[in-house]
């Protein structure tokens, strides 16, 4: 997995913003690659980062009044940060896409589903309309949308939840980007809805190389879909390895706490589920000169309360944030 | 359009579906007539406001048929009351006031256009930019602020001073007293398209900030505009009236219904006549297009109903 070429890798990203209390760092010194054809879960609670992260490798946020960024977002070999607006339009939507939670409001309702989709189209790859409206008949067609000449003349408000998301997928395929950004694409959806759009995602990670990234507090998702997982907390990525590792090995407090967190079909019914105790704290109250996770951490010693751990490798590929990941459990 | 070619090449199975699609879209467009005929208020609007479009682009046919016309002085025939001669009856220079009242709808009705269109127009791109730079959004909604804090009739009184009278000059005054309400209304409806996802959605797709300002912002903020203009018309044919009346709008001889009624405010006690049908015609007018302008807002807005 490490041999792979990669794709993206993000190289210490700090993402801050500027608001009342000065300012706040959401996410901290974040790294991580994305290979060539690898689905990456980034996973977490909610308010830990990982859209900001998401939406820093897109630099979504404005510059000159919101977002302060810091580190290097290497898209095959370019600093993202270090290019001109002009130059990062060019990347967005043709090179990295990003589909959204809400494709309801995702998509403009005065338009037509067809329209959007010929836009990413007319924008980077200079097609006339009617060159673009054909192609947006394949892009649905890709999608797995039925009768898609039908459904290009539809608005947004006339297509179910999964059509959208659908949609949303064609539009962000429509450049054959080397990288999808998927921010929790399948939350508003119900759960059958939910396996198709992942299947969906899979497949076309397969057929078309496309690398992923998969934002999603959803764990059974990510043992479905990913490849690699990264676990994020309050703006640091806390555990990342192998998707069979971070399950069945889980080195960090936090992710065993996800986890376990997750109702079992066979576990014992008469028990309380577990539940990570506590609240994620905020943006401006968070723990300096400690573990960030210490104050809801099981397993804290007095030395997590002292002393940031450093993220270390304990086996091949497998990277945690804490004092006793190296040890036993 | 071409999207219709497109579907037409592609199967031959969705031709009868477009067809349902524009049985469709033709149900709908009935539902929504059917709404807006349902409300009495906005009919009688709307018939008010046809009324008076046909009066102004008939305006030579009816005095033909008076036989009468608006600038003829008849020094013999002044102050007569209304007869078969002369309809409404005649001011103190003999002037038939039917006929000037009647070219006073062509005036009113072009002032208020010309300047729905212009401030609409000029709300559009100074609400739409203002949303889109910070530091020009705190320039011009200052200037807005400060023309707004100016009562719009005295400000366009102060206007038509600087300019000097003339119908031109009217609308121009008159266009930018309306700008700055229309211009706040675009920038907070472009403020919340702006919040929305499908332009975070855009502008990761690579769009250029002025391509999402105009082909995805702009259309939202349409239909405020267009009811906002419906209501800046008839302010501007009761501003234009006022400013008739004081003599700092249309230039005499024109006949504006504001400089006929100030003409006749010196014979109010002995030819009513002068008074009455102008007053009516701006009455009637106006209050036309404030109820036409109600009923397209319920009609544009899903919200109101």
């Amino acid at each position: 997995m490490a041999e792979q070429k990669e794709t993206l890798r993000v190289d210490s990203l700090s993402t801050s913003f500027h608001t009342e209390r000065g300012l706040l760092k959401a996410v901290d010194g974040v790294s991580f690659t994305v290979g060539k054809g690898e689905i990456l879960g980034l996973v977490g609670e909610s308010g830990c980062g990982k859209s900001v992260t998401s939406q820093s490798i897109l630099r979504l946020y404005d510059e000159k009044y919101t977002a302060h960024y810091e580190g290097h977002i290497y898209l095959d070999g370019v600093d993202l940060l270090a290019l001109s607006p002009a130059e990062m339009r060019k990347i967005r939507g043709s090179r990295i896409s990003m589909i959204f939670q809400d494709a309801l409001s995702s998509l403009n309702p005065v338009f037509t589903v067809g329209s959007q989709i010929c836009e990413p189209l007319m924008i980077h790859q200079g097609l006339n309309r009617k060159q673009a409206m054909e192609k947006a008949v394949e892009l649905l067609r890709l999608v797995n949308i039925p009768a898609p000449e039908r459904r290009v003349l539809q608005y947004p408000h006339e297509l179910s939840g999964g059509m959208r998301q659908r949609v949303m997928i064609a539009i962000a395929l429509a450049c054959k980007p080397e990288l999808l950004i998927a921010d929790e694409p399948t939350t508003a959806l119900d759960v059958t809805v939910q396996a198709q759009i992942m299947d969906l995602i899979r497949e076309l990670n397969q057929k078309l190389g496309m690398s992923v990234m998969l934002i999603t507090h959803d764990l059974g998702v990510v043992a479905e879909t990913c490849d690699r997982v990264a676990v994020m907390y309050l703006g640091q990525i806390v555990e990342q390895a192998d998707k069979y590792a971070i399950f069945d090995d889980p080195r960090h407090p936090y992710t065993w706490g996800l986890i376990h967190s997750i109702p079992q079909l066979d576990g014992d019914r008469t028990k309380p589920l577990y539940s990570v105790e506590g609240m994620v704290p905020l943006l401006s109250q968070v723990p300096q000169g400690c573990c960030r996770f210490a104050e809801r951490c099981p397993k804290a010693t007095a030395h997590c309360r002292e002393a940031m751990p450093e993220l270390q490798e304990v086996t091949p590929g497998h990277w945690v944030r804490c004092w006793m990941g190296t040890g036993e459990e | 359009m071409e999207a219709t070619k497109a579907n037409a090449a592609y199967s031959a199975g969705a031709e009868d579906l477009g067809l349902l699609r524009k049985k469709l879209e033709k149900e709908q467009r009935a539902l929504r007539i059917h709404a807006f005929l349902k409300n009495k208020a906005s009919v009688v609007g709307l018939v008010l406001v046809l009324l008076m479009i046909v009066i102004a682009l008939a305006a030579p046919l009816l005095t033909g048929l008076s036989g009468t016309d608006p600038y003829t002085n008849a020094v013999t025939q002044r102050l007569q009351a209304p007869s078969a001669e002369h309809w409404f009856g005649t001011d103190d220079l003999g002037r038939d006031v039917f006929a000037r009242v009647i070219y006073g709808t062509r005036i009113s009705l072009f002032v208020g256009f010309s300047v729905s269109v212009l401030a609409g127009a000029a709300g559009l791109l100074i609400g739409l930019y203002s949303c889109y730079n910070k530091v020009l959004d705190a320039v011009l909604m200052r200037i807005c602020d400060g023309l707004k804090a100016v009562p719009s009739t005295l400000l366009a009184i102060c206007l038509m001073a600087v300019l000097g009278p003339s119908i031109r000059n009217v609308i121009l005054s008159l266009a930018v007293v309306s700008t700055p309400s229309m211009a706040r209304m675009v920038r907070s409806a472009a403020l919340s398209a702006r919040e929305q996802t499908y332009v975070e959605a855009m502008t990761c797709l690579g769009a250029t900030p002025s391509h999402i300002l105009w082909r995805h912002i702009m259309p939202n903020t349409l239909s405020p505009v267009i009811v906002q203009m419906t209501f800046v018309f008839a302010s501007a044919i009761i501003t234009e009236a006022a400013l008739s009346f004081l003599g700092a709008g249309v230039p005499v001889p024109e006949p504006s219904w504001g400089s006929i009624l100030s003409q006749g405010r010196t014979y109010i006690y002995t030819a009513w006549w002068l008074i009455l049908y102008p007053g009516l015609f701006t009455a009637v007018s106006v209050m036309g297009f404030n109820l036409f302008g109600d009923g397209v807002r319920d009609l544009l807005d899903p919200l109101s109903h």
